[in-house]
Parts: C-alpha cells; sequence; structure tokens
C-alpha cells in the first residue's frame, strides 16, 4: 500500500534527537574494546563520565540558567568521549572535575548543545592534562588485572612510561588494528573505530571532508618527514596511534564544533593535520591530536566568515557585500 | 523518537556490539600466543638475571599497592614442567640523588635470597652505578635474610675486634642436652657449629618433654611468658648464641651467682644451662664428636626447630617449603669471615668467667634498635657497604628487607 504525504518529500531523519544516540551507537565498538581491554575499571570511567556529564549539565541548566532541561543524549556522547580518550589509570576525581570543565565551562556558558566553539571533551582532556600532568605518563598493559576488583579503587597497576606501542618496530597488523598495547582506554582499537565509522556514514551523521582532509594531510606529511624510511604499515601505523584515528572520526564529525561548509571543513582537517604534524614531531606528542583539533576549532568562525556557500542564484565567486575590512555586510535581500 | 526507532537503534547497538567483540576475540586469539612467547622471551632476558627459569608470571599486587608501594613487581619463576622455583620482586625506594631500583629474586620459602642485582634505570645516576659491581652482588648470592649493613648493627665497634678462637676444634656440628628437665618440663639443649676452627653458629633451645613445641617458638606463641615479662625468652636466647660467636669460648661469659650474666644487656634469664653445655659441646669438638653421635634423641642439626643465631625466632622450617634450586649459606661476615683472613687482627684480650666478677657490659643487647622495621635480632647476614656509598648500599639493603617483608606476607595469603 502506497501511503501519500503532503511535501516536502525529500525528508531525511536528522535532528538532535536522533543524531546523538547514533553517534552514542557509533562510540559503542570503542567502548566494548575499552572494557574488553581494561575491564571493569574501564566501565567504571564510561558510566562515571556519562553520569557525571548529564548530572552537570542538568544541574546548571536548571539552577543556573534557569531553563528547562531538555534532554538529549549529547551529554553521555561527551562524556563518553571524555572518558575514552583518557588514560586507564586516572583518578575519578580528576575525571569528574574534567566532566564538569567540560561540560559547565565549555558547553554550558557558550549556550549549551549547538553554541560551544570548542569540543567539549577534548577541551576537558587538555585541562587534565595541563592541571594534572602525570595523568599523560600513567599507561598501562592492556588485559593484565582487568577484572580485579583492586583496579576500581587503584587503577590498573601494570605501568608502562608512555603509550608508545612496541608495534612499530615488529609491524604487527592484528596488533595495531586490535589495539593490544598501552593507550588510553578506547582509541586503540581502530577497527572498533572503523566499524563505528561505517555505521556513522552508512546513517549519514559523518561529514567527511575534515575527517578525510585530516588524514590526507597527516600521510601525506609521513610520507614526507619519513623519506626513505616510509613504509606502507608505517604510515598505517602513523595514523591509527596517538588518537588521530578516533578524532578524525568523532572529533571531526562534531556539527557545532567544525565550519558549516565543504571547504571550511577540508581546510579545518587540513589546518588541523598541520598542526598534529608540527606538535607530534616538535612538541609532545601526547597533546598533538587535542591540542590542535582545540586550536582549529577556535579558528572556526574565520572559516565560515571567509567561506561562504554558493547563494543560489548568483555567480559563484559571490557570496556577498564586503566592508573595507573584509566582513559581509549586506547581500542580496538581507542585512548581515 | 518512535518506539520503532528506539528498536532499531537497540538492535543496531547489539549488532555492532557483537561484531566488534567477534573481532576483538579472533584477533586476540591470533595474536595471543606469539604475545605470550614473545613476552616470556623478554622476561627470560630481564629477570632471567636473577633467577633463570622457563616461564614467569607476573604477581597481581593490587592488594599490596597501599602497604607496600615501593613493591613494583614481583613474579613467579617456573621451569617446564611448571613447578615453581621462586619469586622475583622489584622494589623501587627513594635516594638522594633519585630513584634506584632492585629486582631480586627469592626461594621458595621467601628466606634465602639467591641474587640481586641493581636496575639501570636508564639516567646512569652516578650513585647507583657504584653499587652496581660484582663484588657488591655476591655477597647477596645465596644468603639468609633480611640482611643489614655491617655499619648498621649496633654491635658493630665489638664486631670489629676478632676474639681468638679455642684452640683444636674440630669441624662439624655438635649437640649436647640437658639429662632432665626443669620445673616447667624443658630441656635445654645446644648445638655449636664449627668450621675452620672457629664457631660460627650456635642454637639454644629447649624441648619439652611432654611433646610439645619447642621453647624458642613457645616464647614467641606467647605460650611460654618470663615472669618479669620483659623481653621473650627466644630474644635473649638469641642475644646470648651471638655473643658465644663472638667471643668464641663460653668462659668468657661471666656468670653471676643467680645463674645471670650482665655480659649481655637485657638477658635476665639464667644463662648457667647454655654456658655449660656450651662447653660440653666445645669438648666434644675437641674430641671430634659430632652432632650425630652425641645427640641422645637421634635429630638432625637441620630438624631442630630451635633458635639458630641469626635466624628468626620460630619462623624458619626447612621441611616446610623445600628449595630444591637453592643452597642457602649462613655467613656471619664479621664473626666468622674476619679472622680467617687475617688472624693477626685477634686480640688477646681474654675475659675471666668467674662468679661476680669483673664483666664488660656489652653494647649488644638483647632487642636492640630495629633496621627496617624489623629487629636487629632477626637480620640473618650482614653485608659490607659499597666505600663512598654507604647510603646507596644502606637503601639497596633495605630494598631486600622491604620484598622480604611483603614476600611473608604474601606467602601467608593475607594483605
Amino acid at each position: 500500500m502506497i501511503r501519500k504525504y503532503p511535501a516536502p518529500h525529500i525528508h531525511k531523519e536528522m535532528n538532535v534527537g536522533l543524531i546523538y544516540p547514533r553517534v552514542l551507537i557509533a562510540l559503542l565498538p570503542c567502548a566494548a574494546a575499552a572494557v574488553y581491554y581494561y575491564g571493569i575499571r574501564a566501565l567504571l570511567l564510561l558510566m562515571t563520565a556519562m553520569a557525571s556529564y548529564v548530572i552537570s549539565d542538568y544541574l546548571f541548566i536548571q539552577f543556573v540558567r534557569h531553563e528547562t532541561y531538555v534532554w538529549d543524549a549529547s551529554g553521555l556522547v561527551s562524556g563518553a568521549i571524555l572518558a575514552l580518550i583518557l588514560p586507564p589509570t586516572v583518578p575519578i576525581l580528576y575525571l569528574v572535575v574534567g566532566v564538569f570543565f567540560a561540560s559547565v565551562v565549555v558547553k554550558q556558558c557558550f549556550g549549551g548543545v549547538g553554541c560551544n566553539i570548542f569540543n567539549p571533551a577534548l577541551a576537558g582532556r587538555a585541562f587534565l592534562s595541563i592541571a594534572f600532568p602525570a595523568i599523560d605518563s600513567a599507561y598501562v598493559q592492556p588485559i593484565v588485572s582487568r577484572w580485579s576488583p583492586g583496579t576500581l579503587l587503584y587503577g590498573p597497576i601494570d605501568m608502562v612510561s608512555s603509550a608508545t606501542p612496541w608495534i612499530s618496530q615488529k609491524e604487527r597488523v592484528f596488533e595495531l588494528l586490535s589495539g593490544r598495547y598501552p593507550g588510553t582506554v578506547g582509541t586503540t582499537c581502530a577497527a572498533a573505530i572503523i566499524i563505528g565509522c561505517i555505521y556513522l556514514a552508512v546513517h549519514g551523521i559523518l561529514r567527511p571532508q575534515a575527517p578525510l582532509a585530516y588524514l590526507a594531510v597527516l600521510c601525506a606529511g609521513y610520507w614526507v618527514i619519513s623519506g626513505t624510511q616510509a613504509s606502507l604499515f608505517g604510515m598505517f601505523y602513523w595514523i591509527f596511534t596517538g588518537g588521530i584515528l578516533f578524532a578524525a572520526v568523532f572529533v571531526m564529525g562534531d556539527y557545532s564544533t567544525t565550519p558549516t561548509t565543504n571547504y571550511g571543513r577540508i581546510l579545518f582537517g587540513a589546518g588541523a593535520a598541520v598542526l598534529t604534524l608540527l606538535i607530534r614531531n616538535m612538541g609532545n606528542p601526547s597533546y598533538a591530536v587535542g591540542f590542535s583539533v582545540l586550536a582549529m576549532n577556535a579558528a572556526v568562525p574565520i572559516l565560515d566568515l571567509y567561506i561562504r556557500p554558493k547563494i543560489y542564484g548568483m555567480p559563484s565567486w559571490f557570496s556577498g557585500k564586503k566592508n573595507k575590512y573584509g566582513k559581509i555586510t549586506e547581500r542580496e535581500g538581507e542585512q548581515v | 523518537m518512535t518506539r520503532t526507532t528506539f528498536r532499531k537503534m537497540l538492535t543496531q547497538a547489539a549488532v555492532l556490539f557483537l561484531v566488534t567483540i567477534t573481532i576483538l576475540l579472533v584477533m586476540n586469539l591470533i595474536t595471543s600466543q606469539r604475545l605470550e612467547s614473545e613476552k616470556q622471551a623478554g622476561f627470560q632476558q630481564t629477570l632471567g638475571i636473577v633467577l633463570p627459569a622457563e616461564r614467569y608470571s607476573e604477581i597481581s599486587l593490587v592488594p599490596y599497592l597501599e602497604k607496600y608501594p615501593s613493591i613494583k613487581k614481583a613474579y613467579e619463576a617456573c621451569d617446564d614442567g611448571g613447578t615453581l622455583l621462586g619469586y622475583i620482586i622489584d622494589v623501587t625506594a627513594e635516594t638522594e640523588t633519585g630513584e634506584i631500583t632492585t629486582r631480586m629474586s627469592f626461594s621458595l620459602d621467601g628466606e634465602t635470597l639467591i641474587a640481586l642485582r641493581v636496575l639501570d634505570d636508564g639516567e646512569k645516576a652516578a650513585e647507583n652505578e657504584k653499587v652496581r659491581t660484582l663484588d657488591f652482588y655476591n655477597q647477596f648470592a645465596n644468603i639468609r635474610v633480611p640482611a643489614a649493613l655491617l655499619s648498621d648493627l649496633p654491635n658493630q665497634n665489638l664486631t670489629s675486634k676478632v676474639y681468638p678462637a679455642i684452640a683444636g676444634l674440630t669441624d662439624g656440628t655438635f649437640r649436647e642436652m640437658q639429662q632432665e628437665a626443669d620445673e616447667s618440663g624443658y630441656k635445654d639443649f645446644v648445638e655449636v657449629a664449627v668450621k675452620d676452627g672457629r664457631i660460627v653458629q650456635v642454637t639454644w633451645d629447649a624441648t619439652q618433654t611432654d611433646g610439645g613445641i619447642n621453647r624458642v617458638k613457645a616464647s614467641v606463641d606467647g605460650s611460654y611468658v618470663l615472669s618479669d615479662n620483659k623481653v621473650i625468652w627466644a630474644a635473649q636466647a638469641y642475644a646470648m648464641q651471638n655473643k658465644l660467636i663472638e667471643v668464641q669460648d663460653p668462659a668468657k661469659i661471666a656468670i653471676k651467682s643467680d645463674g645471670t650474666t650482665e655480659v649481655v644487656t637485657d638477658v635476665t634469664v639464667s644463662v648457667n644451662a647454655f654456658v655449660t653445655l656450651a662447653n660440653k659441646c666445645i669438648e666434644d669438638s675437641k674430641n671430634g664428636f659430632t652432632a650425630a653421635s652425641v645427640t641422645p634423641s637421634g635429630e638432625t642439626p637441620g630438624e631442630t626447630s630451635g633458635e639458630t643465631a641469626g635466624e628468626i625466632p620460630g619462623e624458619s622450617n626447612p621441611d616446610d617449603t623445600p628449595t630444591p634450586t637453592v643452597q642457602p649459606t649462613m655467613e656471619t661476615t664479621a664473626a666468622s669471615g674476619n679472622a680467617a683472613e687475617d688472624p693477626a687482627q685477634a686480640t688477646s684480650e681474654v675475659y675471666t668467667g668467674s662468679e661476680d666478677g669483673v664483666v664488660q657490659n656489652s653494647e649488644n643487647g638483647a632487642l636492640p634498635d630495629t633496621i627496617d622495621g624489623l629487629p636487629s635480632s632477626s637480620i640473618k647476614t650482614k653485608i659490607i657497604g659499597v666505600e663512598g656509598s654507604q647510603q646507596t648500599s644502606r637503601i639497596v639493603v633495605s630494598t631486600v628487607n622491604q620484598a622480604y617483608v611483603f614476600l611473608k606476607e604474601y606467602l601467608i595469603g593475607e594483605p
């Protein structure tokens, strides 16, 4: 039976109520890998981060902004991302502090969902890295003591000095894909991230420009930097480790902190990649992805200002009248 | 969001979860064996320096983290058949210039330190490098623990004097026991081990005629309490044993009319039996009668549960935990080593064992200060520190004692 509907007939289910739950589902493989590798500690971190993020959002909206709290899953998504990009040893108190910073300072103070300039989870992570730098040197071997109840209190104890995987020297594809090496809670398993990426792409949620530009420039940068020592495995190792793939899929696809235009997003991704290359090679690799994306988050208003979409019915070069400072002040039929 | 959409999402989530877990399981199945063999190869390279074995498995330190923060790693070492060979423990301690990490292996009963190495920290701290010498390491090979730096022990001044040995002693272990029990039902016995003509080991204990536990154990357990209620009998016996090893001759231990002595402070019990039996052992040694030939009960020396000089009262029980790969050696460095090396240093000072005579008060009390939280009386081996690095040497010895205490608790199974 054919059901009749009035126009418009082009319809896509894309709203906050559906996008965030789907992002949450896309994060599920990473969360599953996290629990597989770090056991109950990872579960505790995820639950705490998500719950405290939602509570923090609710309290701020109800008691500071005096508005009605409208449920959406954005708090769960940001909380989950924050938990996944932290080392498994991070103390619960630090995690809650990071969540509070991400929720209140980065998101709610700027107006809430869709109004924040910086990615809340990344900003929360950066805040924790600066405030508690010890967390960046407290990585552990996966799988070891994952079901030990003591890890709930003390965290995993099989410490390694850094998250540098040994697989780079031995070219271990399976280890690289499965993420069985010391790292953050949920960003090491490339297979899980790819599954989440496919899910987002299939449902049309992932906007591919920024992630693709980011990965492409990073790959090109790898071949340039490595020179004759470059290899295919080396390239995949380059982009599968350090949280790059995770950031490309789950951070660069964020709607409110990336440019609105395709070209803008490409520039955004490329710029983040250049910064990542610089910080990774000349600075602290732990901060490479997070700080480069945050820096480009700050550049988003500028990118949106200068890279405008083509106005229907106007030449492609026209995007409005600009004053002497280059600011668009008037477009046909509207005041900007 | 409609109910249908919600259901669809739940299904999608379940599918994604299952796919992910399947992939992870398969990939980790493929990599596990390889990773394990690589891990074991790595262990053999890094842990094999203190205890070679076929397989090593890590001990979870979670229950011990709070109590033993310095214990960084602990491993069990097994042979091909899975038989436990010993334990390996890494301990990190603070030094004046940073940190020092030691790796050591212990026997199954935790009483013998098999080997020790100071790990290369990569930063090449100058102080740490000074103690990374073979001579220093050799002092930790197959020794009984706990240990202490020689200079830390309270009797350092006295032990620097070497008393002459009694002439004509035959090497071996000699044992003498009282023929009749005292009013408490105990029959004292003394066991003296002679090596290279010097007394190197002394045991003073008493067996109960009704088959109960020996007096040392009873005093440690609290079932044998002295009337003055000060120092337990085991500790006093230990102090007397050490004194005999030090002075080499029971005649030098002056006894007062009430049977007590002032030669060793804090010893309040009658030492008549000890001195008498020790004298008999000396006679046995001169005559060449070994323990096997003179012991009425037929016990061999290793089977006694008595208080041996340098052992923790009541804790040593070699029969419970055999250590096939380890041959523990009991060495009291100051007492036995120096004299053999340099007899010329031996003093001619002789104490007269006259009743209520002039006696020299000893600084070697029955319960002197503790070392690393352990009573000095429990120290079994003395280590000579590296010249110019006494502090670092002390820290290394301290890590041994920390590992010893941890291992004891681990073996008991109650964190």
